[in-house]
């Protein structure tokens, strides 16, 4: 009776393997398409809603709270400020980084959300302070297109 | 009319389970859960069950589903929902009259999943998050930053939620994940996600959970355990994680709509403990304040003062909660509902509370969502 007996590891008991290949292409949207196209060209784009007059980041073609249409997009230039932050200390694969990977939400105090991105490794930032966006040279229109935001000085 | 649970089964959550499948987990709770209902699968009129087809590594999932539970040919409603939403399905289809017994089913097989982090990854939104490539517990990283940030708490506030909940598990005698560990000790574990911690983050589980319930004219005739639904309420909060604010708002609202539809006015004062989501520990802090137990900045104190313990005057968790039990994602409801009515029988042994009447639950569907619900049970006779 060999699934009876005590087994600590499931790897060590009789076990069908497999996978999910699946492979996926995601369309950006009108919204999504903006704000890569201002990636690309060093700018950070949100979307603006006249109906309550907020700037939306990242921006979308709706706003999700009036919900209304939009199609008005602006140059978002800040002051970006870390809301929250957190040093992530695993890979996707869940081993462990001897190097965090710092990661915040940061915004503007004018927008409704913010952007997800990385921080500076080698600075001491906490929240509240005032950071700026440091983009690669060489962009390609995608969110790595930023490389970190850093202290603002 | 009214609606009440009549039967609970479970196939109890353990950190693997090699000698058996997940149909053949939700086979061993269904039978356990018809047999205390003392119905037999031809009666049941109608199924919800909950499941994730990445989770589940089987596309259609839902195919999947009726023939451990004797539902072939029968009304079936697969749905991707934490337990309160989940119930609040069946228990809408019972008060249109067309159905008279209704059966909820949920399980866990994460044990089968080798990298659980690229199955949450796939959750993230793919254009303006998931790019960056980071394991998803940043998600509850950044979350417990704000949570912690807006009421000034620091880590050993959320600790004592670890210990709480380890311990009444240890109590319980169910689980492999008791222990009696103190909130510095708790402290000592990994960084995962600063600040959130290993040991904050209940540990992955299997197990299958099937819950029966029914209209009165059947409850009544059964004559015994009288578990009413009083109430019940859920909410999606944004999906957009740029917007989350450290509150969990989704609950905020699924609890004002059960506590209205059960006439609670003060949920300490008329409800006699809780179940609450702890899947990491400043959930459970999050969720205390979200819920009216206490007010905004005020949950970590109570919770020093023993307020939230087995015997403190609002007992949370008694058996553990997903820290002490394990985390068996959207079947994490449905142990806790089973848990709370086997308080209200007075069949919760070590962990047994004196004489409760009414139990809240309080779920969450998990990384990375924003959605939960709320459902007030009350013992009735």
């Amino acid at each position: 009776m060999p699934f009876k007996e005590f087994i600590e590891k499931l790897s060590k008991a009789k076990v069908q393997k497999g996978d999910i290949p699946v492979w996926h292409l995601y369309t950006l949207g009108i919204g999504g398409d903006v704000f890569y196209k201002g990636l690309k060209e060093g700018k950070i784009k949100g979307a603006y809603c006249e109906y309550c007059n907020s700037v939306i980041l990242p921006p979308r073609m709706y706003c999700e709270d009036c919900f209304e249409k939009i199609d008005k997009f602006v140059d978002v230039k800040g002051p970006f400020i870390v809301v929250a932050y957190t040093e992530l200390y695993r890979d996707l694969d869940d081993n462990r980084l001897d190097i965090p990977i710092k990661v915040a939400l940061i915004s503007v105090p004018y927008a409704k959300g913010g952007i997800i991105h990385f921080l500076n490794p080698y600075q001491e930032i906490e929240n509240g302070d005032i950071v700026k966006p440091v983009f690669n040279k060489k962009r390609v229109g995608s969110l790595k297109d930023i490389k970190y935001f850093e202290l603002k000085k | 009319m009214n609606v009440y649970i009549i039967g609970i089964g479970l196939s109890p959550p353990r950190k693997i389970s090699p000698e058996v499948s997940f149909r053949e987990m939700i086979y061993e709770a269904a039978e356990k859960a018809y047999l205390d209902a003392g119905i037999e699968p031809k009666d049941v009129d109608t199924f919800v069950s909950l499941s994730e087809d990445y989770e589940e590594g089987t596309a259609i999932f839902d195919e999947y589903v009726p023939d451990q539970l004797g539902a072939m040919l029968k009304p079936v409603h697969t749905i991707c929902a934490d337990g309160a939403t989940g119930l609040a399905s069946l228990f809408a289809q019972i008060k249109t009259g067309h159905f008279k017994i209704g059966v909820l089913e949920a399980h866990s097989k994460l044990s089968n999943i080798l990298y659980h982090s690229h199955v949450h990854a796939m959750a993230l939104d793919p254009v303006f998050v998931r790019p960056l490539e980071i394991n998803p517990y940043f998600v509850a990283g950044l979350e417990m930053d704000m949570f912690l940030d807006s009421r000034g708490y620091d880590e050993l506030d959320t600790a004592y939620v670890v210990a709480k909940n380890r311990t009444n598990a240890l109590l319980f005698g169910r689980s492999s994940f008791g222990s009696f560990i103190s909130p510095e000790e708790v402290l000592l574990s990994e960084s995962v996600s600063d600040p959130l911690r290993e040991l904050d983050i209940a540990p992955n589980a299997d197990g299958a959970c099937v819950i029966v319930i029914a209209n009165e004219e059947i409850a009544k005739e059964r004559g015994r355990d009288l578990i009413k639904i009083a109430g019940i309420g859920f909410a999606e909060f944004t999906p957009n994680i740029e917007r989350w604010e450290g509150d969990a708002e989704y609950l905020k609202v699924a609890a004002r709509k059960a506590y209205s539809k059960a006439g609670i006015k003060n949920p300490v004062k008329d409800i006699d403990f809780a179940e609450i989501d702890d899947t990491f520990s400043y959930k459970e802090l999050q969720h205390i304040e979200a819920l009216g137990l206490v007010s905004f900045g005020d949950s970590a104190e109570a919770l020093k003062e023993g307020f939230f313990d087995l015997g403190g005057e609002f007992p949370v968790n008694p058996t553990g909660g997903n820290i002490g039990n394990g985390n068996t994602s959207l079947m994490n409801g449905l142990r806790a509902i089973y848990d709370a009515v086997l308080q209200l029988r007075g069949d919760a042994g070590n962990v047994q509370l004196k004489s409760p009447e009414s139990a809240l639950i309080a779920t969450w569907k998990g990384l990375p969502s924003a959605s939960g619900g709320v459902i007030i049970l009350r013992r009735e006779g």
